[in-house]
């Protein structure tokens, strides 16, 4: 079971380093598409993956769907783009990448200054989230 | 991207008909992924990349939704305020 270990940034949260590109599903040809590093959050209280619109840009996303957002006052239609995602472990020193294929992810609008992105429960939900606050670290195995 | 993008456009005019025929399509194919090009289902695939790769044959420009069935609503904690309104 891959794992991988994040640190706590006490005024942001848990901050892990996701890949995201382009879905292997929509490229034409035999050339991979280019995956971009990026900080993210991992947040129990998102239930969907959600990005910057620049990043959203610079990945090379293309606009794929709606979905209703639940916001405290309403709930309103926001844009759902398709991307493969990546998570780093380690395996016997080694460094390794795991991409989660074809995840729907919405905007992002109004980030923190040190993250593009927060990994919502659609991701988390695959696997074991542990919080060790004294360590402020965090781990996650899927 | 404006809203006058052919490809927003698509997905906003497909969104409206997948509403109309929500409550059909949860009933008969809940879990489901509906490809949609110009107002009408395509297909309904078992996996969004099984949608995903059937529009990449049949719609190579790129003009295309894909919705899924699903009565879960996307909440971003938090975060919700951050989400900017689409359109109607």
């Amino acid at each position: 079971m891959p794992c991988a270990n994040f640190p706590i940034d006490p005024l942001i949260g848990p901050l892990i380093e996701l890949g995201i590109s382009a879905p292997v599903s929509e490229t034409v040809g035999g050339t991979p598409p280019s995956v971009r590093w990026i900080k993210a959050v991992a947040d129990t209280g998102c239930t969907h993956t959600c990005v910057t619109p620049s990043i959203i840009s610079s990945a090379g996303l293309r606009l794929r769907g709606k979905v209703k957002v639940g916001t405290p006052f309403q709930t309103i239609p926001a844009k759902i783009y398709v991307a493969d995602l990546y998570l780093k472990y380690a395996l016997n020193k080694t460094i390794l990448e795991f991409a989660f294929r074809d995840k729907q992810i919405t905007e992002f609008l109004n980030p923190a200054p040190n993250n593009d992105a927060l990994i919502g429960m659609d991701i988390l939900e695959i696997g074991t989230l542990i919080v060790n606050g004294p360590m402020q670290l965090a781990t996650f195995c899927w | 991207m404006s809203d006058d993008d052919p490809l927003v456009k698509e997905v906003d005019q497909n969104f409206v008909v997948f509403e109309q025929k929500f409550s059909e399509l949860i009933q008969e194919s809940p879990g489901k992924f509906v490809l949609m090009h110009n107002r009408e289902i395509i297909e309904i695939c078992d996996t969004i990349g099984e949608a995903l790769r059937l529009a990449r044959r049949l719609y190579p420009s790129g003009i295309f939704s894909v919705q899924e069935i699903t009565p879960k609503r996307v909440n971003l904690g938090y975060y919700s305020n951050a989400v900017r309104k689409f359109s109607d």
